[in-house]
């Protein structure tokens, strides 16, 4: 992760960002960034392929039936 | 009682059955808390605010219900901190934070409100992590926060003001709160003990938010027992939170002396015993093998999505507060510490298919976790997999001299439990050759909370680690 794609990454998000920060988050994000691409190709597995995020709103009717 | 020190050392169920026979004035335990932090918080920074006028006051009060025959039970004239990013009316209320160092709430938390209503004497708030988005209570706002068995080194965080109040007997219990570990992390640091409970167990509302899915509110004291006395007053249903649940609240210290003959404890080895300091590893084969005299059984489990926990912790902490901070991140980023402004700007960088991946994962980890449950009733495992760093450290050292970034290395553990929502208990279970304190983890399933009292109060009537104080 370089420090012009932190500028153009940070320019999407409409976050203004001076030069001097570029170098505090580039290294940062290069290892986050790379940890949740390895989590992604794991879920992206057929295995996992009907695993909701569990943010989705649930109503189980029938007690434990998300167990 | 002879001496004011003596006091202090009294746990808080000890000093609530003295204060309901009128042995001991609430009064008299106000006055040794504020004189203890006026002679320890210089250093350790532990407060943000004392209220050092109102909290004699309401301890009169307190003193006289209770000599007029209303007493509202065991925290009643209890000298409580509380962690400054939860709300009390009319009451500064910093979260740690410049943005927020001149707000004054309207209305009081409900965990503050249900304290205050159970007869708790608020002594102060206590410092912490910037916005709690951090683990080292390194605030550069209101100075770093400072480990009371060492003052040379940290106190964890983000809850580290609570952790080294407690553990400094400068209160008799503390609130603090959780998202990726920041009750537990200070508890094991500290020497005490802590709960993050179930997610919507305990209400949120009044509390700033780091991240809304992971966010939670617990007590942290000296002991198993305290700490179920607490949980108690602040746990059930809230209606002013969406997300707390509607489900029936326990006697937390009913089975406390019921013992754990027959409880399966779940260990997960190749994740639990990887990648420790030594003297940690030491100490949590200590705890197994305490707790298997206690009658417990010990059960090697397989969780293989247990790897990737951290990554998943780590994005998801990273964009749920910086979508709270969005706003200010753009008028007002002078106004962060440096580290907190860092991990803002990188939660804006990633992208929505890293968030939603990382919420997937949680219910794979969740189901895989509630699977095991089948066969085992908890597990066992270290809190953090080292023992307290030098004050400012980002780095640490965990095996071989390779130094690793403090903020991953230190969620090896605690992120099982944010990211699943199971409750989690942190207790003291040893000292390094240094002496400082050791943690361990007992996870639970949903709404268990009092099965992990059971087991930690075990676990403290067989071990005296929670018992010994910093000098």
């Amino acid at each position: 992760m370089d420090e012009q794609t932190v500028r153009e990454l940070a320019r999407v998000a409409d976050l203004a960002l001076g030069d001097e920060r570029l170098g505090l988050i580039a290294p940062q994000l290069d290892a986050w960034l790379a940890a949740a691409n390895e989590l992604s190709r794991k879920l992206e597995a057929d295995e996992h392929r009907a695993v909701l995020p569990i943010t989705v709103f649930r109503h189980p009717t029938v007690e434990g039936r998300e167990e | 009682m002879s001496t004011e020190t003596s006091f202090l050392d009294l746990t808080l169920a000890e000093a609530a059955a003295l204060v309901q026979r009128l042995e001991l004035s609430p009064v008299e335990l106000v006055n040794a808390c504020l004189d203890r932090i006026a002679q320890t918080d210089e250093v350790l920074r532990a407060y943000i605010t004392v209220y050092e006028e109102e909290a004699p006051k309401v301890a009169a009060a307190a003193e006289t219900m209770i000599r007029a025959g209303h007493h509202l039970g065991p925290l009643h004239g209890m000298p409580i901190g509380l962690k400054d990013n939860i709300a009390l009316k009319g009451l500064r209320t910093t979260a740690g934070s410049r943005i927020l160092a001149d707000w004054i709430p309207d209305e009081d938390a409900t965990v503050a409100a249900r304290l205050k209503g159970a007869g708790a004497i608020i002594i102060g708030k206590t410092n912490m992590h910037e916005f709690a988005w951090g683990g080292t209570s390194a605030n550069p706002h209101y100075g770093f926060v400072r480990n009371p068995w060492d003052t040379d080194r940290f106190p964890a965080g983000s809850s580290g003001g609570s952790g080294a109040a407690v553990a400094a007997r400068t209160c008799f219990g503390a609130l603090g709160t959780d998202t990726g570990g920041s009750i537990r992390l200070p508890s094991a640091i500290n020497g005490i003990t802590g709960i993050r409970p179930t997610i919507g167990r305990v209400s949120n509302f009044g509390v700033t938010p780091l991240a809304w899915s992971m966010d939670t509110v617990g007590p942290m004291t000296r002991t198993v027992e305290d700490c179920a006395l607490m949980f108690g007053a602040i746990a059930g249903h809230d209606p002013k939170d969406d997300g707390c649940a509607l489900v029936a609240v326990e006697d937390y210290t009913a089975d406390l002396d019921r013992g754990i003959e027959g409880v399966r404890i779940g260990v997960v080895s190749d994740y639990f015993f990887h990648h420790l300091q030594a003297p940690v590893r030491d100490a949590v084969r200590g705890v197994l093998e305490t707790l298997g005299k206690l009658g417990a059984t010990v059960v090697e489990v397989e969780l293989d999505h247990i790897h990737g926990n951290i990554s998943a912790q780590l994005t998801i902490e990273s964009c749920e507060p910086s979508t709270y901070h969005q706003r200010w991140l753009r008028e007002r980023p002078q106004d962060y510490g440096d580290d907190v402004r860092v991990l803002l700007e990188l939660g804006e960088l990633h992208l929505a298919t890293h968030y939603l991946q990382a919420q997937r994962y949680r219910s794979l980890l969740r189901r895989q976790f509630l699977d095991a449950f089948k066969s085992v009733d908890m597990f066992v495992c270290p809190t953090l997999p080292f023992t307290a760093t030098p004050i400012g450290a980002t780095t640490v050292v965990i095996e071989d001299g390779v130094e690793e970034d403090m903020l991953a290395a230190i969620m090896q553990f605690t992120g099982v439990p944010s990211l699943t929502g199971l409750p989690s208990l942190a207790i003291p279970c040893g000292f390094d050759g240094g002496g400082l304190p050791i943690g361990m983890q007992v996870i639970g399933q949903p709404f268990g909370e009092a099965a992990l009292f059971r087991l930690g109060a075990a676990f403290q009537s067989a071990t005296d680690f929670h018992e010994r104080a910093p000098t």
